[in-house]
């Protein structure tokens, strides 16, 4: 990606001079526990992009080295004392140099070739699913290793037979009815093609909670892999075709069961598309504030809890949810009304997905995923609940990893259960 | 230090220590050549030693070369004190981070100077021990550090500094050589007490190795109270009547009106409204009748004072919401204006009203916005300068001066926790006469005759 000019750089010089170089982010960031190197956590990338604006000798490889090696929880923006935007810095990092080399540029070719066409993208995820079980793992366990090199030792979860957009059960009828505001369900691709279910509970949830939710086929990749890799062009493409769909659609709300796409939706189209965004950003919303907007609504659902037994859950904040959302207490109000939530002492903490992060550094995000796992189990839980796919498949292969055969389910399918429980 | 010279140590250390922990790259560099005082000078080389026997080697090479060499922990210090100010070898110790030994029925904990403060702090809680030296930085800073720069924090009034709680040191010196200092007895008087004298030296008479602490035992009943009060002088004369009347808060934190103002226009959180300056006092021990009777006694003193709103509360979540306006401080000043000067001076208790007012007094006459809040119980303030741009910097400096000079003249200094390092330097003679400046650099040249550790800091 070519680099801006000092001219350019009036915005984010001001930007990167925020960090008053305290360190603290030192103390949140999940990579740098493990790596302690200072190059590798935002006190020392915010320093090294400062001198490199000011024409020091830094090199564009190590830059987009370093790129990668942020997990990109936001944590450490979380916590700044002096609310360095380091969300916004670390996209611009890596749209600046994280497609420098020839892999992430042809990664970003192909990517963009395939995400806005879901007839090839669906083609390639069925192909991938053929392969999965030509080569079964020898356990048989529920996630199994694809044969692909470049991912490494990482596992990736066994595909869904049929994408949650194809699903029978998730036909939602086209024409808004004139009662109950109209829901725009975003799968996200994690959901659309792994975890199918979550997107399924994430209707059925809303719908009983009285919104009209609308399923469009047209939706594609949010763009945030793009994102990921540094590609502002493709991810400014996906992200316009969303917007054109918002466009025709107006939605009231918009919800993922996937905070990673809700988090970019919100505020990463506005970096893309400034103006354009900001009212479907203003709409973009998790499942779980959505309903604690409705009292009604949390009524209802503790009269569930009278007549069940209460289970003891633990429930795992993920990233993107906690510090870009914020959404610390929504999924808890929700949770405390239907089980026994219980803690663990370690507070928030990282599973060490990350998205592309577990694709380029495996062992790390295996050792993040561990050390959470642990937390997680320590508090003896019978089911972990958290809000985001992401997040459940690596605790699912992490917990898995240790002998253990613990559910780890979407708050959506948590709620949704005890809603259906209820029901029968 | 020539180029040869340069090539010569860089071979020897590559040797040692491995292309992994010996680092030439000009990213690994920088990002050994700030701290949190924001200045910047790049070493020539980054080095991260495993043991003390590398150390030692490392140093041996160093002093037969009159290479500078400058340890480093988390490098959140504020003066510069991490900072390699001549270039030369930067000996980074973070990854130097084990607890080797927790022996609760000594009453003490050794540790590697690159663990993580709090990390030593809960790992002593579990026991149900306590260390309470507890800078700001606590969740990042290192031990290490912490000895070097002699950290303080909130609970210096009843508790000490971190001096108080070392009593021996593991330290190699500028030749290579290995001196171990005190001893794990709580009371010991054979010679001259040089545990003491590492304490504070910044990183200048040696590198510690290991850092042996006392500890006491965790108090279990914990009250917080916050009162406000319609004047400024209400807040620091409930402060210095509090600890007149023989109570011994753990926390007695003060916030000026320009404080609570900052806090409630900028920040996340709020002092109640009418405030001009608010105290937030924290009570412990180990039974409710005598933290109660404690707490009724501050509270009765701020009413005497005039307080208009008081709080309480026991329960760690209750007591956590009382903090959050105290926590808001940092971000609401970065919000109020992004540059400031940070200085923090300690007065006799018993003039910490005088000094504030004072102070407010040099802002007004400066035309600058000067907000303090600090540590009242031990007359440590924090003086902010706010900064609205770059040509206020020469005026803010000239306030620090004014202020210096006045808190010296009052009997206090120039720096109650953060150390001198670069920033203070040159204002180091203000506090310390000629003849005490000398004894201090002949201490320095007898452990360190070369001046290869840390040089450039602490005198002008």
């Amino acid at each position: 990606m070519s680099e801006r000019g000092p001219e350019k750089n009036h915005g984010w010089i001001e930007a990167l001079d925020r960090c008053a170089r305290c360190g603290k982010c030192r103390s949140v960031c999940p990579a740098f526990k493990l790596l302690q190197t200072e190059t590798d956590v935002a006190r020392g990338r915010i320093s090294l992009l400062q001198a490199k604006a000011e024409g020091k000798p830094i090199s564009k490889e190590r830059l987009r080295e370093l790129f990668y090696s942020c997990i990109k929880c936001y944590r450490c923006e979380g916590n700044c004392p002096s609310q360095v935007k380091y969300g916004q810095i670390i996209s611009r990092m890596g749209f600046d140099y994280g497609m420098e080399g020839f892999g992430s540029r042809m990664m970003a070719w192909l990517l963009r070739f395939m995400l806005p066409r879901r007839g090839i993208y669906d083609l390639v995820v069925k192909m991938a699913s053929w392969l999965q079980k030509v080569f079964p793992s020898p356990k048989g366990e529920r996630i199994r290793h694809l044969p692909i090199s470049f991912f490494h030792r990482k596992s990736i979860p066994s595909l869904a037979e049929t994408p949650a957009l194809k699903l029978s059960s998730m036909r939602t009828c086209e024409e808004a009815e004139s009662v109950g505001s109209v829901v725009f369900l975003f799968t996200g691709c994690l959901c659309n093609y792994v975890y199918p279910e979550m997107a399924e509970a994430t209707k059925t949830v809303l719908e009983y909670a009285g919104f009209q939710v609308r399923l469009p086929k047209e939706q594609l990749c949010c763009g945030m892999p793009l994102k990921a890799i540094g590609d502002r062009e493709g991810a400014a493409m996906l992200a316009e075709r969303n917007m054109e769909l918002f466009e025709r659609y107006c939605p009231d709300w918009i919800v993922s069961p996937c905070p990673t796409c809700t988090g970019h939706l919100k505020r990463g189209y506005p970096e893309l598309w400034d103006q354009r965004a900001l009212p479907w950003s203003e709409r973009c919303i998790d499942m779980s504030e959505l309903l604690c907007k409705n009292s009604e609504f949390a009524d209802r659902l503790r009269a569930t809890r009278r007549k069940q037994r209460l289970i003891r859950i633990t429930y795992h904040d993920p990233c993107h949810l906690l510090w870009v959302l914020e959404n610390q207490e929504e999924p808890r109000t929700l949770l405390r009304s239907l089980a026994e939530l219980i803690e663990p002492k370690e507070g928030a903490q990282c599973c060490g997905m990350g998205g592309i992060f577990s694709a380029v550094h495996p062992l790390l995000a295996a050792e993040i995923g561990t050390r959470r796992a642990e937390e997680l189990l320590s508090v003896d839980p019978e089911e972990i609940v958290t809000g985001c796919p992401g997040c459940i498949l690596q605790l699912k292969e992490r917990t898995s990893a240790r002998g253990e055969n613990i559910p780890v389910t979407h708050t959506a399918e948590f709620i949704a259960r005890c809603l259906l429980d209820q029901d029968s | 230090m020539t180029e040869r010279v340069l090539k010569e140590i860089h071979r020897i250390l590559l040797d040692l220590l491995g292309r992994e922990r010996c680092r030439e790259s000009f990213e690994d560099r920088f990002c050994a050549s700030y701290d949190g005082s924001r200045q910047s000078v790049i070493p020539d080389l980054l080095v991260e030693p495993a043991s003390r026997e590398e150390i030692s080697k490392i140093l041996e090479a160093c002093y037969a070369r009159s290479v500078p060499v400058t340890p480093r922990g988390a490098g959140s210090g504020l003066t510069g004190g991490a900072i390699p100010a001549h270039g030369g070898v930067v000996l980074d110790l973070s990854k130097m981070d084990r607890i080797l030994e927790l022996a609760p029925k000594d009453l003490l904990v050794v540790g590697q100077p690159g663990v993580i403060l709090a990390d030593l702090q809960r790992r002593v809680e579990e026991e149900g021990l306590f260390y309470p030296p507890d800078p700001a930085s606590s969740e990042f800073a290192t031990l290490g550090g912490t000895v070097a720069e002699c950290a303080g924090g909130l609970r210096g009034l009843k508790y000490g500094v971190t001096r108080d709680y070392i009593l021996g040191l593991e330290v190699v010196l500028a030749d290579g050589c290995v001196l171990r200092t005190g001893c794990r007895a709580l009371k010991s008087v054979t010679g001259y007490d040089l545990t003491r004298l590492f304490v504070g030296s910044e990183g200048t008479l040696g590198v510690f190795t290991e850092v042996t602490c006392k500890l006491v035992p965790l108090p279990s009943c914990i009250l917080t109270l916050l009162a406000s009060f319609p004047t400024v002088e209400g807040g620091t004369e409930a402060a210095s009547a509090i600890v007149a009347s023989r109570v011994l808060p753990r926390a007695l934190e003060y916030m000026d009106e320009q404080c609570v103002r900052c806090v409630n226009d900028f920040g996340e959180a709020s002092f109640p409204a009418a405030a001009k300056s608010c105290l937030l006092v924290e009570l412990d021990g180990f039974d409710e009748a005598s933290v109660e009777r404690d707490e009724e006694r501050v509270e009765r003193i701020c009413r005497q004072n005039g307080a208009v709103t008081l709080e309480t509360a026991s329960d760690p979540q209750k007591r956590d919401a009382l903090w959050t306006a105290r926590r808001a401080i940092s971000p609401a000043l970065y919000q109020m204006s992004p540059q400031k000067v940070n200085e923090d001076i300690c007065v006799p208790r018993s003039r910490m009203s005088e000094m504030i007012l004072e102070i407010q007094r040099i802002g007004s006459e400066m035309g600058l916005t000067i907000v303090n809040f600090g540590h009242a119980g031990d007359g440590n303030i924090h003086v902010n300068v706010m900064l609205g741009d770059e040509k206020e910097m020469e005026r803010a400096k000239e306030a620090v001066s004014r202020v210096f000079r006045r808190s010296v003249e009052m009997g206090g200094t120039l720096s109650g926790e953060h150390g001198i390092g670069i920033s203070k330097a040159p204002f180091l003679s203000m506090e310390v006469g000629r003849k005490e400046l000398d004894v201090m650099k002949r201490l320095k040249a007898l452990f360190d005759d070369r001046g290869i550790l840390n040089p450039g800091k602490i005198f002008p």
